[in-house]
């Protein structure tokens, strides 16, 4: 299991997703990432307000190991029997995506960010998951912020207001 | 290795003196492997916007160098370079932003060309590192570094970099200057090493 880094704020459960990490929460909590040509997949049980946020670095395993959240292909399947484990069912799951930024104007970064949405979203249609938000691609870093009871995403860019997906 | 990353160290910091004409000393903080998870707060606190000055680097070996600052010691070495008081430069405009670029370039070659000269030569021709234009972006710490290390992300879950701190007149500016190789140009320094060994 990755660490995670949590702070108690009032009542809210504030958790940080760093690369490669899964986090799932549910009431009372919420669980944040920060994004540049990664992804940040964030699920959630429409139905029982449990939900999870994987950082996702890059589209396919392709034999290498490493924590599951890294890669598309085995993120998604961890996600999802994650927030099964605490009560949630894949059929009332949809998701929200954002990051895939090119952050230098690289292209490799840009490729490897078209190659992880892309991945993302087949895995996430051949589980019938729909895509509800998405803010992806740019030029710029984004400060996802999700709330796995109501499947509230906000993103905010460096100078910018937060905007709600 | 800490032996070659301060020569180039030194390198960089005797073209920092000849471009700004004043003291400045470069030293390796340290080359260090950090777990994937933990690259995002290598300088700090990675929900706080700093700025990266960034060179592509290919050739021999291929991978990034990078210069990072907090806007105040970046916009402070502006001023110095510009003969002003020093909080004169509040904003990055054009003319921050070049400041800081020309800096990042005369720093990244001196440092690239002092490395090339420690590699072994390839095919009978000497090793050569060939900078890119540097670029700048200002972002959340987080967002920056992920993206720098992305490359290495492929291959490993403990990344590689070498990492140098720079002093101006004696007082550390908070420059961090990182040399982030990717996965093939890691093997290639081990050869490196193994050979001097």
């Amino acid at each position: 299991m990755p660490e995670r880094s949590i702070r108690q704020s009032q009542t809210i459960k504030v958790s940080s997703v760093r690369m490669g990490e899964i986090v799932v929460g549910g009431e009372d909590e919420l669980i944040k990432s920060l994004l540049g040509s990664c992804i940040g997949l964030a699920v959630y049980d429409r139905i029982v307000g449990i939900g999870g946020l994987a950082h996702i670095v890059l589209p396919s395993s392709e034999g290498y190991i490493g924590p599951p959240g890294k890669f598309a292909d085995t993120a998604i399947s961890e996600l999802i029997r994650r927030i099964e484990e605490q009560g949630g069912c894949q059929r009332n799951m949809v998701a929200k995506l954002a990051g895939g930024a090119r952050m230098f104007h690289c292209e490799s970064s840009l490729t490897v960010g078209e190659r992880n949405l892309e991945t993302i979203k087949r895995h996430l249609q051949e589980r019938s998951i729909p895509v509800c938000g998405q803010h992806c691609g740019g030029t710029s870093g984004r400060r996802m912020v999700f709330y796995p009871r109501t499947g509230r995403v906000t993103i905010g860019l460096i100078g910018e207001k937060s905007i709600e997906i | 290795m800490e032996e070659i990353f301060q020569n180039c160290a030194d390198n960089a910091s005797d073209a920092m003196v000849r471009w700004l004409g004043s003291s400045s000393l470069m030293t390796i903080e340290s080359i260090d492997q950090a777990p994937l998870e933990d690259v995002q707060v290598m300088l700090g606190a990675a929900d706080e916007p700093i700025c990266c000055c960034s060179i592509n680097m290919t050739g021999s070996l291929n991978g990034w160098l990078i210069l990072a600052f907090r806007d105040t010691s970046g916009l402070a070495l502006s001023d110095l370079v510009l003969n002003n008081p020093l909080g004169t430069a509040i904003r990055w405009h054009e003319l921050e932003q070049s400041v800081a670029l020309e800096s990042t370039n005369i720093i990244g070659c001196a440092f690239l060309n002092s490395l090339a000269k420690h590699l072994p030569p390839l095919k009978g021709q000497p090793s050569e590192l060939i900078p890119s234009p540097p670029l700048f972006a200002r972002d959340y710490a987080g967002c920056l570094l992920e993206s720098v290390f992305m490359k290495q992300a492929q291959t490993a879950n403990e990344l590689f970099v070498s990492e140098s701190r720079i002093e101006l007149r004696g007082e550390s500016l908070n420059w961090n200057l990182l040399f982030v190789p990717d996965s093939n140009a890691i093997v290639s320094l081990q050869e490196l090493l193994t050979s001097l060994a």
